[in-house]
C-alpha cells in the first residue's frame, strides 16, 4: 500500500469517527424529542430566521465590498481585507466580549444605542449581530475571488462607455457569478447556524428569544444527553444539506 | 522504507494518543479535582497550600458547573475528587457506585448582586417593571436554589416569583456567568452566590442580603472517586480542605466553614 493512500485513509477515517458515532449513540426515540419538543421548535426557528437575516445583510453589504475589494488594489484595501477575514478566525469569546465592548450597555456605542432607546444584549437582534460579525467574512471572500476571476478588461471597457460602478456591479459582474455568490451566502448561512460562543456571551440565553440550537444543544446537556444528541443529529443533516447544495451549485459553473 | 516511515508514524500516533503517560516522572502524581465553579478561587487558594504538605502531588482543578463536572464523570473523565455544589449530582454518582461517601466541606447563601447605577436597593425591587435580571438555569445547583428562594417568597407575597421571572434577560449555565452579566453591566440584577460577589475591586455592583427566612442554604459535598489511582492524595486533599487551614480559605472567600452553621 501506498504511504499516501494510508495517510489520507487516517486522516478521512478520524474526520469520520465523531460524526458516524453521533448518529450510531442517538436512540431513535431521541430525534423525536429532539424535533418534536417545543423549546426545540423554538431554538430552531430561532436559528433558522436569524442565520437567514444575517446572510441577507452579510450579502447586501458584503457584495459591495467584495467589489471593492476585487477591483481595487491599495494599501488600504490590504488593510480592510484584515478587518474583513479577521471575525472569522477570532476565537468565538474574543468575538463575543468584543462584541460587547462595542454593543453593550457599557460599550462604546453604548451611550449613542441608549439614547436612541435600543438595548441590544440580550435580544434577538443580538444573536443576529454576532452571526454577522463571524461569519461575513465568509461570503466577502468568496464574493471577492469570484470578481476578481471576471476579466478586468469587461469593466474597463464598460466604464470607458460610462458606466457607474454600481451598474457595473448589479448588471455585470453580479449576474455573471451568482451562483458563486449564493453558494458564499450559504456557507456565511451555515457559520451563522452554528454560532456559539459569541452568542452565549453577547445575546444570553433564553428559549424563544435568543436560545439558538447550539444552546439549546449546550443546555440540554446539562439536563438531558438524548435532547442534546437528538438536535446534535438535526444540526448535522441540515448542515450536510446546506453544503451538498452549495457544492452543487459551484460544480455547475464550473 | 516506506512502511518503516509508516511504522514509525503510527506508534509516534499512537504514543501522542496516550498522553505520554509513560514517561511521566513517577515523583509526580497528578491529582485530578472537579470542582463547582463557585469554588475556582478558594479551591485554588487550597491547592496550593495543600501541594507542600503533600509530597510531589500536583492539584489540577477542572471547574465547571456541578452538572457539566458529573456528565464528565460518568462519560468516564478521569477525575479523583469531585465537589459538587448540589445533593443531587452527588448522589446521581453514588448510585452508580462511582464514588466513596462523602463529607460536606462548607455551606453558602443565596444574595443579590445588582448594579449600583440601577434602581435595586433591596429584595423587593427584583419585582420593579422593566429591570432585566439574569438568572442561573434551573439545571444548575444555582438555579435550583433561586427557585427555592422566589418559591420562599411567593408564600409572603403572592405574584412575587411570575413578576421576577417577568423580567429575565437570560438564564446562565454558570453562576459565575451570571454574576460576570451583572459586573460587566448588561444584566441590572441578578441571584447568586454571596460568594460570587466579589469583595473588593473596582466593580459597579453591590450586594443586597435576602433575609435567612426566604434563604436557602447549600452545601458543598466533596468525595474521593472509587476508581481513583490515587485515591491516598484524593482523601487527604480533602482532609485538608476539611482542617483549619482549608476552612481559613473557603471562609475568606465568604463560604460558612462547616463548624460555624
Amino acid at each position: 500500500m501506498r504511504p499516501i493512500y494510508v495517510f489520507a485513509a487516517l486522516m478521512v477515517s478520524f474526520l469520520m469517527m465523531p460524526l458516524v458515532s453521533l448518529l450510531a449513540k442517538t436512540p431513535i426515540h431521541a430525534y423525536s424529542i429532539g424535533i418534536l419538543s417545543s423549546p426545540a421548535m423554538a431554538a430552531f426557528r430561532l436559528s433558522f430566521l436569524s442565520s437567514t437575516v444575517s446572510a441577507a445583510i452579510i450579502f447586501i453589504l458584503g457584495t459591495p465590498l467584495a467589489y471593492c475589494l476585487a477591483v481595487k488594489k491599495s494599501r488600504l484595501h490590504r488593510m480592510v481585507e484584515l478587518v474583513v477575514e479577521l471575525p472569522a478566525v477570532l476565537p468565538p469569546a474574543v468575538a463575543g466580549i468584543a462584541l460587547l465592548m462595542a454593543f453593550g450597555r457599557q460599550g462604546t456605542m453604548g451611550a449613542v444605542l441608549s439614547a436612541m432607546n435600543m438595548n441590544i444584549p440580550f435580544t434577538a437582534l443580538a444573536v443576529i449581530i454576532a452571526q454577522i460579525f463571524v461569519s461575513a467574512g465568509y461570503y466577502i471572500k468568496a464574493a471577492r475571488s469570484a470578481f476578481e476571476s471576471i476579466e478586468p478588461a469587461i469593466r474597463e471597457e464598460s466604464l470607458s462607455i460610462g458606466a457607474n460602478e454600481w451598474v457595473m456591479l448589479t448588471t455585470i459582474y453580479m449576474p455573471m457569478v451568482v451562483k458563486t455568490l449564493i453558494s458564499g451566502c450559504m456557507s456565511a448561512w451555515s457559520r451563522a447556524i452554528g454560532e456559539f460562543g459569541a452568542t452565549m456571551i453577547f445575546a444570553g440565553n433564553l428559549v424563544g428569544k435568543t436560545r439558538t440550537m447550539p444552546l439549546a444543544i449546550y443546555t440540554a446537556m446539562q439536563s438531558n444527553m438524548n435532547t442534546a444528541l437528538g438536535l446534535s443529529v438535526i444540526m448535522l443533516m441540515v448542515s450536510a444539506i446546506v453544503l451538498l447544495l452549495s457544492r452543487q451549485l459551484t460544480h455547475s459553473v464550473s | 522504507m516506506a512502511k518503516r516511515l509508516m511504522l514509525f508514524l503510527a506508534v509516534a500516533f499512537g504514543i501522542g494518543l496516550t498522553g505520554c503517560t509513560a514517561s511521566a516522572d513517577q515523583q509526580r502524581t497528578d491529582l485530578s479535582v472537579f470542582i463547582a465553579s463557585s469554588l475556582n478561587q478558594p479551591m485554588e487558594e487550597i491547592a496550593k497550600a495543600f501541594e507542600p504538605t503533600a509530597n510531589g502531588v500536583k492539584v489540577i482543578l477542572n471547574a465547571a458547573g456541578s452538572q457539566t463536572l458529573r456528565m464528565q464523570i460518568e462519560q468516564g473523565a478521569d477525575a479523583d475528587v469531585f465537589i459538587s455544589a448540589d445533593e443531587r449530582h452527588m448522589d446521581a454518582l453514588l448510585y452508580k457506585g462511582l464514588a466513596d461517601t462523602p463529607s460536606v466541606i462548607a455551606y453558602n447563601r443565596m444574595a443579590i448582586i445588582a448594579d449600583k447605577s440601577a434602581d435595586i436597593k433591596e429584595w423587593h425591587d427584583l419585582a420593579k417593571k422593566g429591570i432585566k435580571i439574569a438568572l442561573a438555569h434551573t439545571d444548575v445547583p444555582a438555579g435550583q436554589y433561586t427557585i427555592d428562594v422566589l418559591d420562599a417568597i411567593e408564600q409572603d407575597q403572592p405574584g412575587f416569583k411570575q413578576m421576577v421571572l417577568n423580567n429575565v434577560v437570560t438564564y446562565e449555565m454558570s453562576v459565575k456567568d451570571v454574576a460576570q452579566k451583572v459586573l460587566m453591566g448588561e444584566a441590572d440584577a441578578g441571584i447568586v452566590y454571596v460568594t460570587d460577589i466579589p469583595l473588593t475591586g473596582d466593580h459597579q455592583a453591590r450586594l443586597i442580603d435576602i433575609p435567612n427566612k426566604y434563604n436557602i442554604t447549600s452545601q458543598y459535598l466533596a468525595v474521593a472517586m472509587k476508581d481513583s489511582k490515587h485515591s491516598d492524595a484524593a482523601k487527604s486533599f480533602i482532609e485538608f480542605i476539611l482542617s483549619d487551614d482549608g476552612q481559613k480559605i473557603l471562609k475568606r472567600y465568604g463560604f460558612t466553614p462547616i463548624s460555624e452553621n
